[in-house]
């Protein structure tokens, strides 16, 4: 009898993976990392590829990826971006954000990038919490979500409502693609990787901006065991951030 | 037989441009601000003729970025404001500065009341900003093409501190592009090349490099930063002095103030007055040993600015001892707030002079 | 009997659990023991399918997954059953690789430990 042969189908993580993160156990943040770098592997785009990266506890990703990076300001890297996709239009040029980066500090960067259709693609980690300043309301903190900010649970009475940015950012003619995912299941992960896919590919076509926001797990921020990660994301998250390519409702 | 000349009639603004395009600038992202705005405008016009990119940026903090992002990409960028437009800069200028990327500024000020918010920065971190104080339109075209090569040169932003007489009014200027020197090939910057070759290009004030690879880290690479600040003060401090050489009187003023007091000079020095000027053109490096050069033999050094006393900190603090400093400025805005007010003209100057001598 | 199986960087764990729970046929459990960071780790038990949920949602990049192709003359491995019945002997192959651990019990061999690698 004749032993099957073991065939790989999954690698553990691409070589554009240079070593280990020093993230919490049961982060999403790492997973969305990976699917990021298979897909600019996969398009065959490394190469081109420039990152900007904001200020969180994904910020240290510049160690650990293997692609060229300018670490920016919180909330500049849309306009950073811009800078850079304009006078090297022939590169891959995309962000990669946080919640407190990308919809507090840097709410009218983003928006004003999008607006003026520039042809990069912006990634934004959301998981609802400020998480390297140690755990604090975002403008994405949902009703109900305690943080250090909001002890009791986000009350709208005192701490206001949360901001869908990417319902915003479809809302705005110059751009190409709006998508939400979540790497808190597997397929999840298998769907959000293909929106990745889907926002270079329309960078690569010259079609304008393109937002993939991804709801990432973050138990450390949201005071749950790290296996809770994914209940707690789709109990609370998921509802106030619907998953999907966005209908784009800008356009003239 | 003609020949061909560069020399054109153009408004400050537009002299400046013209110079930046010259000097290879293709990058340029600005917010509107009054005396500013003439800038973005021609710049807006004249640099997509150029093969350039002129970015009217949704604020003063998206301007600086852009040009940030374009200078880390390897473009010959610029950016510029004024007082209130370059306090919100601060944040982004620090991290240009401790990023080690070339920027020009073009600070097209009001005033002479921001020569704090120049020299010594509202970022965070140890850095400083080199700083060109023109006192009139040919210098300012002349300083723009320095500038370019000097922030390439030293990899860091650095200033035009402008004003509103030099930003409007017309003068005959030759624009011709001027050869400064070569320069190192801008092999950090960005361009997606080296990725996934193990050695991928970072750009980060935190310097830690990649795991493969670390870098100095914030340490290390602070430090390795403050050093070259110190380095560039020791070489980039320029300065002008007129009839100063056996002056009794020295009047210490810069950009177009320092115009107002040439003239009068020449006429106290008609009447007999031992008078003379000496103009810091770097405001960042202070001219400090050209300063203490001019004061020897002075009895009396007058500080005269439109503010109420700025520059004055760095002549008290590098005239030491050998002279009494006194300042004969002041603030004087005009009454739109959008330029100097009437202490800058020829006969207060005279009067506080003759007033100091006495 | 296993349609696939994986290898375990057990060192680079963090015992988050979201492999266990994304395990469609349930296959994965955490150990009793703890690696060098004190964290317990997942181990493989027979019945993996190589479907990849572990690799897709684990954060920290611990696992790779193989799949059994059959070898010439058999049926394939995507669902028929092997001539042999399952628990009788043959061995889940342990896939190459150093610093690594399959999950899976050969031969009656308790699962299997990096060896510390002080990292």
């Amino acid at each position: 009898m004749t032993e099957a042969a073991p065939r790989l189908v999954a690698r553990d993580r691409p070589e554009l993976i240079l070593g280990d993160h020093g993230l919490c156990p049961g982060c999403g943040e790492p997973v969305a990392l990976r699917i990021l770098l298979e897909v600019l592997e996969e398009l065959g785009i490394v190469e081109r590829s420039i990152g900007v990266v904001g200020h969180g506890c994904y910020g240290s990703f510049v160690q650990i990826m293997d692609v060229e990076v300018l670490q920016c300001l919180h909330g500049r890297a849309p306009s950073c971006a811009t800078g850079i996709k304009r006078v090297r239009p022939a590169a891959v040029v995309f962000t990669m954000q946080g919640d407190g980066d990308m919809v507090n500090e840097g709410l009218q960067e983003v928006l004003h990038t999008a607006a003026r259709g520039e042809n990069v693609t912006c990634i934004l980690l959301n998981n609802g919490v400020f998480g390297d300043t140690g755990g604090h309301q975002t403008a994405t903190t949902v009703v109900g979500q305690r943080t250090k900010t909001s002890l009791d649970g986000r009350d709208p009475e005192t701490h206001g409502y949360p901001i869908p940015v990417a319902e915003l950012v479809a809302s705005l003619a110059g751009v190409s693609y709006v998508a939400r995912g979540a790497v808190s299941t597997a397929g999840g992960v298998a769907r959000t990787k293909r929106m990745l896919r889907s926002a270079f590919e329309h960078q690569l076509a010259g079609d304008g901006f393109g937002l993939v926001e991804i709801l990432t797990m973050c138990p450390t921020g949201w005071f749950v065991p790290a296996g809770s990660g994914p209940e707690y994301l789709s109990g609370s998250l998921e509802a106030a951030y619907p998953l999907g390519e966005l209908p784009l409702r800008g356009q003239p | 037989m003609t020949t061909a000349t560069t020399r054109q009639l153009l408004d400050g603004c537009s002299a400046i441009t013209e110079s930046a395009i010259a000097a290879g600038c293709r990058f340029f992202a600005g917010y509107p601000i009054s005396p500013f705005t003439g800038l973005l405008e021609s710049m807006s016009r004249r640099l997509p003729e150029a093969g350039g990119h002129c970015l009217n940026a949704e604020s003063e903090i998206e301007a600086v970025n852009m040009a940030l992002g374009a200078a880390a990409a390897g473009a010959r960028a610029a950016t510029g404001s004024c007082g209130q437009g370059l306090a919100l800069m601060q944040e982004a200028i620090a991290e240009l500065a401790l990023n080690e990327l070339p920027l020009v500024i073009f600070n097209m000020a009001r005033n002479q009341q921001d020569y704090f918010q120049a020299t010594r920065g509202g970022g965070w971190g140890d850095y400083r900003t080199l700083t060109l104080a023109p006192k009139d339109v040919p210098e300012a075209v002349e300083h723009t093409q320095l500038l370019f090569h000097l922030a390439d040169r030293y990899r860091a932003p650095v200033m035009l501190y402008g004003d509103p007489f030099i930003a409007q009014t017309h003068v005959s200027v030759d624009v011709a592009a001027r050869d400064l020197g070569p320069l190192p090939a801008k092999d950090w910057a960005l361009d997606g090349s080296t990725g996934g070759t193990g050695r991928s290009r970072q750009i980060w004030t935190w310097a830690m490099g990649k795991a493969t690879e670390p870098g100095p880290g914030p340490d290390g690479h602070w430090r390795a930063v403050a050093a070259k600040f110190d380095g560039i003060a020791a070489m980039e401090a320029r300065s002008e002095t007129y009839r100063a050489d056996d002056a009794e009187t020295l009047v210490v003023a810069f950009g177009s103030a320092a115009l107002f007091v040439e003239h009068v000079v020449d006429e106290l020095r008609a009447d007999g007055h031992r008078v003379g000027l000496f103009r810091p053109v770097t405001l960042w490096p202070f001219p400090a040993d050209d300063l203490a050069a001019a004061t020897r033999n002075a009895r009396r050094v007058l500080v005269f600015e439109l503010n109420a006393g700025q520059m004055l900190d760095d002549v008290r603090q590098f005239t030491h001892d050998r002279a009494a400093v006194h300042f004969i400025g002041g603030v004087s805005i005009h009454a739109s707030g959008l330029s100097f007010g009437p202490l800058l003209d020829v006969a207060p100057i005279r009067e506080r002079i003759l007033e100091a001598a006495e | 009997m296993s349609r696939g199986t994986v290898s375990i960087d057990v060192e680079r764990c963090k015992g988050c659990d979201l492999c266990v729970q994304a395990c469609p046929p349930k296959v994965l459990e955490m150990s009793t023991e703890v690696n060098g960071m004190g964290y317990r780790f997942p181990v493989l038990h027979d019945g993996c399918t190589g479907c990849t949920a572990c690799q897709l949602v684990c954060p920290d990049y611990v696992f790779q997954v193989y799949r059994f192709d059959a070898a010439p003359g058999e049926e394939d491995a995507s669902g028929t059953p092997s001539a042999t019945p399952p628990g009788e002997g043959r061995p889940s192959a342990t896939p190459p690789g150093e610093g690594r651990s399959s999950g899976t019990a050969p031969g009656g061999r308790p699962p299997g430990r990096a060896p510390a690698s002080g990292g």
